[in-house]
């Protein structure tokens, strides 16, 4: 009994600790995306993910983004994602395969695409459910009413 | 009367056989023992708190478009990541 007793000392600090470094590099840890790597090494982009961006107190998204750093880069991000010569921001649902082709929500994970001529920047808000579907667009209305 | 420590606890239960030295033993063990118990308590009640505050903390965070909970990488070094986290929450103002 004795024995057990000190086993069990010196093993549960041993464990809870394991448990609180554990649960603190899970926090931290957010590998980076296939559409991230996808971007990446773009020239003359700079691209981040975003990793769970907040758009209440319940529902996050992944977010892309990809911002030009000169006029040729901002150019050839307006062709792939075949982004119209208008001023202002545009915005489309893509799918993750191919973010430039415009689709209809489904129910199946798709990319709310924005595009700014102003920030010479695209992004890629990663929507799996529609949960996230509805929060991304309370977010945008709270925003703008706001 | 000479301070316990692993050695000396070793070296009096080696000799307990003999009558002077299981005194010595009963008189220097019970100190011992209780350091030793407050140690591992005090051991445990870190460990506890750490285990249970680590969680808690990130529960209670803030929440948000700027909240601290979010993580950022990028393919240059010298930008701040708190300026991706701005852009995606402008974007979505322009759109």
């Amino acid at each position: 009994m004795e024995n057990n007793n000190t086993v069990m000392k010196r093993i549960l600090p041993i464990a809870m600790l394991l448990l609180a470094v554990f649960t603190g590099c899970m926090r931290e840890s957010a590998p980076e995306g296939a559409l991230y790597l996808r971007y990446a090494s773009s020239p003359e982009v700079a691209v981040a993910q975003v990793s769970d961006f907040s758009l209440n107190d319940t529902v996050q998204v992944d977010v892309v983004l990809l911002q030009a750093e000169s006029d040729e880069a901002w150019q050839r991000m307006k062709e792939e994602f075949g982004i119209a010569d208008t001023s202002g921001s545009t915005s489309w649902l893509g799918t993750t395969d191919e973010p430039a082709r415009r689709a209809s929500w489904n129910g199946q994970p798709l990319l709310r695409v924005i595009a700014s001529h102003e920030k010479r920047a695209v992004g890629l808000y990663l929507l799996e459910n529609e949960v996230q579907y509805d929060a991304l667009m309370d977010y945008q209305l709270n925003r703008i009413v706001n | 009367m000479a301070m316990m420590n692993e050695d000396r606890f070793e070296d009096l239960w080696a000799r307990a056989g003999a009558s002077e030295y299981a005194s010595q033993l009963a008189a220097e063990y019970p100190a011992w023992h209780a350091r030793q118990r407050r140690r591992a308590g005090m051991v445990a009640g870190m460990a506890l708190l750490l285990a249970v505050s680590t969680p808690v903390f990130h529960m209670f965070q803030r929440t948000g478009p700027h909240s601290p909970q979010q993580h950022v990488v990028c393919n240059r070094m010298d930008m701040p990541t708190q300026q991706w986290v701005d852009l995606a929450d402008e974007l979505l103002m322009t759109a």
